[in-house]
């Protein structure tokens, strides 16, 4: 007996040695990803296990609002993914909390992208205090721009598109007057909603702006109390008029399901979305009506006495400062910034490069987001550069128009704490 | 009967088998507790949990006490959140459990099928009742619009989780909903074990159906009225699923609450410190009530645990 249990014992070692050195032969990555195109991202990491022998990836999820707040909470305790899938203006921060590790030496020695780490756009958002230190790279780009029905603007007498805030407003007043919804856009005043990007394009394009630069290394508010008023007001009007979508004060996302229903079953004359959602919007609308025109047109934001101007936005990708895996994870990053993987797995988005960006052409029915990107598109710039966190000034934004939008302060009073809590953090 | 000699002897091992339980305690509840008073004294930033933070005495609770951003969170808490929601609860709980306890459903056979249905809410997840919720007070296409407005009770659809006059009632429902079930068990638990002589005698008496159920049922049901009480004010207090799933402390602060505060100001706001702070002012309250409850309250009716 007593041989009997040495013998298993031995075997048991054996069989753990062999497998354990099976195993070992293995890089196991972890891959975060947080958008909702799964099943192409999946497809293209095991396309990268059958190029990469001896790597594994696994992909795990996170509500993309949550990505930072997740790996800033892991990079302090040693853990997280070795890959994570982020927005253009959090790298700063996590690279600061020690979270991302720096890239540069990476990059020098293996390169990254089709023509290298400078032909990547927005690449100042990737950088460390020091603005050498690289946290991230950028990965795919993205901006938003204007949806408008055809049919309901014949039917209401809108004669062209608008072009300026004013006329948006105009449009959406005789969108209502023969039934149908207006501008649509969520209101909801959580921290993590729309109304920060409507408020940003309407400011930007009237030639202010929440934070710049002050020419001498610093950082001031680029906007008055009144300019903020006048912009929470204009908002408000949609919402006391009702010329919105009802309930926009309880909706946080643009892709939130009731407006994205409401474009599509042509009820709502327009809603401003990113590139991704409008291409949904249009496939949506495609599947329910195969044998019918688009009855959509696309255009660039509406503008004050300015141009119209949108955020570039868009997702990076960094390396856990954690990993155990820097040169495999690097692999990694290198083959998620390929052209294979923009042209065949990740196809609803636009790759973060110039170029592999002229390789990739907007459909017909994009043009105005199209015109948006080219012509006026800008980046957070100040904003992620300065010492203010955006997603402060975000959730602050959030709350002051929300305060105004339910008569719980007036626009001024609202206005004033938004510039006092930001001159704060300035 | 033990004696004392004999407890006094068996001290050492009554002290070794607590020591795992006092070591999860120290580790899990008084080290974090102590943390968080530590670092709510600091500056403590989201982005600099690796450095750690600076030492600045009061500054954060300074700050907190002479916000009225903070004066409206801790007003939704403390009175929103906690006594009109917990006074809802007990008050529909001990409706539910004398309707479930009643003859009337006897008679039509429905006792057992009502006590099943009433676990329903119960056994759904916050995440599903928040959800579901949401779709069913949304204004386009949620059911309880469309059978208002199909009822002609409303002209236009009510936007319930945004407009400042629905979006507490709102929220209190969905609570309530989710949670009514455990405290109106709890009573019925309680209204089955009132001996049926004593509602029979005050009957015989000329006591009305009034007069019992405030001379006989209440006074019956008064220690599970207070466990309840006290139970339901700590779980609704330290709540953050259901205000944040369903409005996110929105529109504007109009139903942020002290929960949702210490996650907007940790992990949108990134200031470790101050979360902390308000963190402390939370425990403090509850601490403070529990103490204030159970000393005028709970010792009057539980003299013998006291």
């Amino acid at each position: 007996m007593p041989m009997t249990i040495r013998g298993l014992a031995l075997a048991a070692m054996a069989t753990t040695c062999f497998y354990g050195s099976v195993a070992a032969a293995d890089t196991e990555l972890t891959f975060r990803y947080a958008y909702d195109n799964v099943d192409e991202i999946q497809a293209g990491l095991d396309r990268f296990e059958e190029l990469n022998p001896g790597i594994t990836v696994t992909m795990e999820r996170v509500a993309f609002k949550d990505a930072r707040d997740q790996l800033i909470r892991e990079g302090a305790a040693g853990a997280g993914p070795d890959v994570a899938h982020l927005a253009f203006v959090w790298i700063k921060d996590l690279g600061t909390a020690g979270a991302c590790m720096p890239l540069n030496e990476l990059i020098e020695e293996h390169g990254i992208g089709e023509n290298g780490f400078q032909d990547f756009i927005a690449t100042d958002l990737v950088l460390g205090d020091d603005e050498e230190t690289i946290y991230g790279v950028p990965f795919a780009t993205d901006t938003w721009g204007m949806i408008y029905n055809t049919e309901i603007m014949k039917e209401a007498g809108i004669e062209k598109v608008p072009e300026t805030w004013e006329e948006l407003l105009e449009a959406s007043r005789k969108a209502k007057a023969i039934g149908k919804i207006g501008f649509g856009f969520a209101a909801g005043t959580s921290a993590a909603n729309t109304i920060w990007f409507l408020a940003n394009f309407n400011w930007w394009s009237d030639g202010g702006t929440l934070v710049e630069s002050d020419g001498a290394g610093g950082y001031r508010l680029g906007i008055s109390a009144d300019q903020v008023a006048s912009v929470i007001d204009y908002y408000k009007t949609y919402l006391d008029e009702d010329l919105t979508v009802p309930g926009a004060l309880a909706m946080d996302a643009w892709n939130d399901p009731t407006i994205l229903e409401q474009m599509i079953a042509g009820d709502m004359f327009a809603t401003s979305v990113p590139v991704f959602t409008a291409v949904q919007i249009f496939d949506q609308w495609r599947e329910r009506n195969p044998e019918k025109e688009l009855p959509f047109t696309t255009a660039m934001t509406p503008h004050g006495s300015g141009k119209p101007t949108t955020h570039l936005g868009g997702q990076s990708l960094c390396v856990n400062a954690n990993t155990d895996y820097p040169e495999e994870s690097w692999k990694l990053m290198q083959w998620l910034n390929s052209w294979e993987f923009f042209e065949n797995y990740n196809t609803g988005y636009y790759p973060a490069q110039q170029a592999l960006l002229v390789k990739k052409p907007f459909p017909a029915e994009m043009t105005g987001f199209q015109k948006q990107f080219s012509e006026g598109a800008r980046s957070w710039g100040p904003y992620a550069r300065g010492p203010a966190a955006i997603g402060a000034m975000w959730n602050q934004t959030s709350r002051s128009f929300g305060a105004a939008f339910i008569g719980e302060k007036t626009s001024k009073e609202a206005a004033d704490e938004l510039l006092a809590f930001v001159q704060g953090l300035l | 009967m033990p004696t004392a000699r004999g407890i006094r002897g068996e001290r050492p091992f009554i002290v070794f088998m607590l020591v795992p339980a006092f070591f999860f305690l120290l580790m899990f509840y008084v080290y974090p507790t102590l943390f968080n008073l530590e670092v709510s004294f600091t500056d403590l930033s989201l982005f600099g949990l690796k450095q750690g933070g600076e030492w600045i005495g009061i500054a954060n609770y300074v700050e907190l006490v002479t916000s009225d951003d903070f004066h409206r969170v801790v007003f939704n808490t403390v009175v929103w959140l906690t006594v009109v929601g917990v006074a809802v609860r007990i008050v529909l709980g001990l409706g539910l459990a004398l309707l479930l306890d009643s003859k009337v459903l006897d008679k039509y056979r429905l006792k057992t099928i009502s006590r099943v249905l009433l676990l329903v809410p119960w056994a759904t997840p916050p995440i599903v009742a928040i959800v579901s919720w949401r779709w069913l007070l949304n204004p386009q296409l949620g059911d309880i619009n469309k059978l208002l407005l199909g009822l002609g009770i409303v002209e236009q659809p009510i936007a319930f989780l945004s407009e400042a006059a629905w979006v507490w009632p709102a929220l209190i429902t969905i609570i309530t909903w989710n949670t009514l079930p455990l405290v109106a068990l709890s009573f019925l638990a309680a209204l089955q074990s009132l001996p049926s002589e004593l509602l029979e005698a005050a009957e015989i008496d000329g006591a009305g159906r009034w007069q019992r159920l405030r001379y006989v049922i209440i006074p019956h049901l008064k220690p599970a009225i207070i466990v309840m009480t006290l139970m339901s004010t700590f779980w609704t207090f330290n709540n953050f699923v259901y205000v944040w799933l369903t409005t996110a402390g929105g529109p504007g602060l109009y139903t942020n609450v002290m929960a949702t505060e210490v996650y907007i100001k940790a992990f949108i706001d990134g200031r470790m410190g101050y979360s902390s702070a308000v963190g402390v002012v939370m425990a403090t309250l509850m601490v403070a009530f529990g103490m204030v409850y159970l000393r005028f309250i709970a010792q009057r009716e539980f003299k013998e645990v006291f």
